[in-house]
């Protein structure tokens, strides 16, 4: 059975004006230690699917399953089943009156944990991703390169088994977006964790993912689905330029594309 | 060591523009009182106002006491109640879309028409003025507390909800901390707005505090030991906006 599953979700934002149908009739799943992306166009609602398996905002209907907890409009997820998840954001959304380190004690505080006990681990995050010297600065010392990193970590501090990020390179130049993209894959090797990554860039999503969900808007709509297998190779940016990584991109980008196009029309 | 040196080099920088003029303005304002031999009684010369402000300290020392007191007493009364209706209103909105209009109306009035019929129940005592301190400078700090918490940056407030933490807990770890620049504008404007409610209310009634001596001084127009009492006015005033800025910059520091 799959870890994460949503099944006939459905979202409406109603303001005074209209109602919105963010999403509509959406039948996912992700499996335990799967890498899982969601590509579609902007509008599409790929962010408020995360927003919904995390209890930020709560369906219209439908139900959604992680580990075996069933939630939904009614009934709210428990503190256990949230610790469970790692939400990363399209900016690093850091505390700026908190240090490095105070950021990344902030969860454990909510989640009333020991700090010291955590103390080691938080030591090893840092030094994982290489800004140990850091800890004790504050965001607007730091680039946002190394921020993004912080963001990630900062996920990463109560152990979670799931991580959901919602376009979390975006907002950074290529290089430093492929660097965090290769890191990104070592922390998804090491840790074993479920990643489901929102993104609109369709060579990340090649790179990273194991399977592609592909969406279209108006309203937010499962388009298909595609598994991306590279055999044995290992995902590097080498694969960028091998032919069977740029038919994955282009059959995903046309999948879209149509959509995009008749959208301007 | 430089870092401290470049402090103090920077703090000079800052403060001799505002010296200088107003330096140059007593000079003007003296030359032009002296030349044209304006009387005293008119536009007092600052050499006769700083005369002034030296030789009656020690008389006026139980009223710049009572102004004092009255005037942080009310503050600090000020700050407690428009915080703490801010946290209420922007709890309970229903609350808020009560409340709202009537701060509002209670910001718009002068204080001045009020203080009267104030004095009419209360009597010309303490009470009527801190009262009227209380009266002029919450609203505006509840107000501008309100912005601040009500427009709490949505992506920082989703990181609490996304870690489940509480109301109480996205107060106190996010929404209070982003809120602290509107919080502190409107400390500063309830600090200005203390000293006109406490000055409005002892010049409308009572004999005791800077306000009822200046009145008395104007009696006899004695302009330059009035103007002198208004020196100890601005300068109270001076210091609390200063103390209420430097607490909000070190508090500040990194937002």
């Amino acid at each position: 059975m799959a870890y994460i599953s949503l099944e006939h979700v459905n979202k409406k934002f109603v303001t005074r004006r209209s109602t919105i149908y963010a999403l509509k009739d959406i039948n996912m799943h992700f499996n335990k230690g799967e890498f899982v992306s969601i590509v579609g166009p902007s509008g599409c609602g790929k962010s408020t699917i995360i927003r919904l398996i995390d209890d930020i905002i709560k369906p219209s209907s439908g139900t959604i399953t992680v580990d075996g907890f069933t939630y939904n409009n009614t009934r709210p997820i428990t503190k256990d089943q949230i610790r469970k998840m790692g939400f990363i954001f399209q900016v690093p959304n850091l505390y700026p009156w908190l240090t490095i380190r105070e950021n990344l004690e902030l969860p454990l505080k909510i989640y009333h944990e020991d700090i010291e006990k955590n103390t080691p681990h938080i030591e090893f995050l840092l030094d994982y991703v290489g800004l140990k010297e850091y800890a004790d600065s504050y965001p607007s010392e730091i680039s946002g390169g190394m921020s993004q990193r912080i963001g990630v970590i900062r996920g990463m501090v109560h152990n979670p088994d799931v991580f959901m990020m919602d376009e979390p390179f975006g907002a950074l130049d290529e290089d430093t977006r492929e660097t965090l993209n290769i890191e990104l894959l070592k922390i998804w090797k090491d840790t074993g964790m479920t990643i489901i990554f929102i993104t609109h860039n369709v060579e990340e999503a090649v790179l990273l993912s194991q399977r592609v969900y592909i969406m279209s808007s108006h309203p937010g709509q499962v388009k298909t689905e595609m598994n991306i297998d590279f055999g044995g190779r290992e995902r590097t940016l080498d694969l960028i330029t091998e032919p069977d990584f740029q038919q994955y991109c282009t059959d995903i980008e046309n999948l879209i594309g149509n959509i995009s196009l008749s959208e301007i029309k | 060591m430089t870092k401290s040196k470049n402090k103090v080099v920077s703090a000079i920088n800052l403060m001799y523009p505002p010296v200088i003029l107003i330096v140059l303005l007593l000079v003007v304002w003296q030359t032009v009182c002296t030349a044209n031999a304006i009387s005293v009684w008119m536009l007092a010369k600052p050499t006769d106002i700083f005369t002034a402000f030296a030789a009656n300290t020690k008389e006026l020392l139980p009223d710049i006491w009572i102004t004092y007191s009255n005037e942080l007493i009310g503050y600090v009364l000020a700050i407690v109640v428009g915080l703490a209706l801010a946290i209420l209103l922007c709890a309970f909105p229903l609350v808020g879309a009560a409340l709202n209009p009537f701060i509002i109306v209670v910001c718009c009035i002068p204080m001045i028409s009020l203080v009267p019929t104030l004095m009419l129940v209360l009597g010309l005592g303490r009470s009527v003025k801190i009262i009227t301190i209380v009266v002029q400078s919450f609203p505006i700090i509840c107000m501008n507390a309100s912005t601040g918490i009500t427009n709490v940056d949505p992506t920082r407030l989703e990181l609490m909800q996304s870690l489940k933490a509480t109301k109480a807990e996205q107060f106190r770890y996010c929404i209070l901390k982003d809120a602290l620049p509107d919080i502190f504008t409107g400390l500063k404007l309830g600090a200005v707005m203390s000293m006109i409610g406490g000055v409005t209310a002892e010049m409308t009634g009572g004999n005791s505090g800077l306000g009822s001596r200046i009145n008395y001084y104007i009696g006899f127009s004695k302009s330059s030991e009035a103007l002198s009492c208004v020196i100890y006015i601005i300068l109270l005033g001076a210091i609390l906006y200063a103390v209420v800025s430097a607490i909000g910059a070190h508090l500040m520091k990194h937002h």
